[in-house]
């Protein structure tokens, strides 16, 4: 005798609150963890640097940190995972599929369109005619 | 959860939702401005003026567009802490727009500095 099928449980949370989560999440992570990273490190970076009478931009933790907040801009494509992942994991743990099916749309998107930048922006800037 | 822990946590996600609704509505409005400057430099001159406007100048009353309506829909569909997230942000851009202003009537200035 065959165990009667069991009712299939029925998908919770919002796609629209998961695409529109995550675009907060992207805008955040663009606008402000970015600049705000740069900022907090490069200040008493600058102020070793103005009592050694040099230049601050040319230290390395100053550059090292200018980097790190201008690839979380241009690859976020990438960098996204770093919260997309968590997130997405927290919503589904909680049987929020739909959520998490908007976080994941979203995601993608923003990956595709960060790609096409880099596909794109070469041509625009039209790097060939760079001297390095 | 709680549903005390359950609200919060509902607003926090309703306040993100808000700022990612706010950051893609400008740059909807961007693109949509840059691509009429493609159409034709001076056809729909009138029309960017007014998206500029809404985008840069008044953002905390052009947002509204896009807030009032998710606010609207959160509120009808039974998910009042999403809605009171929403709500929030939107507020607080709102604030921090008219201060940008007023910082820059004190500097006796036409248009905010920050924003040119």
């Amino acid at each position: 005798m065959t165990p009667p099928p069991t009712p299939a449980k029925p998908a919770k949370g919002s796609v629209f609150v998961g695409i529109l989560l995550g675009a907060g999440l992207t805008a955040l992570a663009t606008i402000v963890v970015g600049p705000v990273l740069s900022l907090l490190i490069a200040a008493p970076n600058w102020v070793l640097a103005r009592l050694r009478h040099e230049p601050a931009y040319a230290t390395p933790l100053y550059s090292a940190v200018f980097t790190m907040g201008m690839w979380t801009v241009m690859a976020i494509g990438l960098v996204q995972w770093i919260y997309i992942l968590p997130v997405g994991r927290h919503f589904l743990r909680r049987r929020e599929t739909r959520t998490a099916t908007g976080l994941l749309i979203l995601a993608l998107f923003v990956l595709a369109t960060n790609a096409a930048c880099w596909i794109y922006l070469p041509h625009a800037l039209n790097f060939s005619n760079w001297r390095f | 959860m709680p549903l005390l822990a359950e609200d919060r946590r509902n607003f926090l996600i309703g306040f993100v939702m808000g700022v990612g609704l706010g950051f893609f509505f400008e740059l909807f409005l961007s693109l949509l401005s840059a691509g009429l400057t493609n159409l034709g430099p001076q056809r729909f001159l009138g029309v960017q003026i007014v998206i500029i406007w809404l985008t840069y100048r008044v953002y905390g009353i052009g947002q509204w567009i896009a807030a009032a309506p998710a606010i609207l829909y959160f509120r009808r569909t039974q998910r009042p802490a999403l809605a009171r997230g929403l709500l929030a942000e939107a507020a607080l851009v709102t604030v921090g727009n008219f201060l940008l202003w007023f910082y820059s009537w004190a500097q006796q200035d036409s248009f905010p500095h920050l924003l040119r």
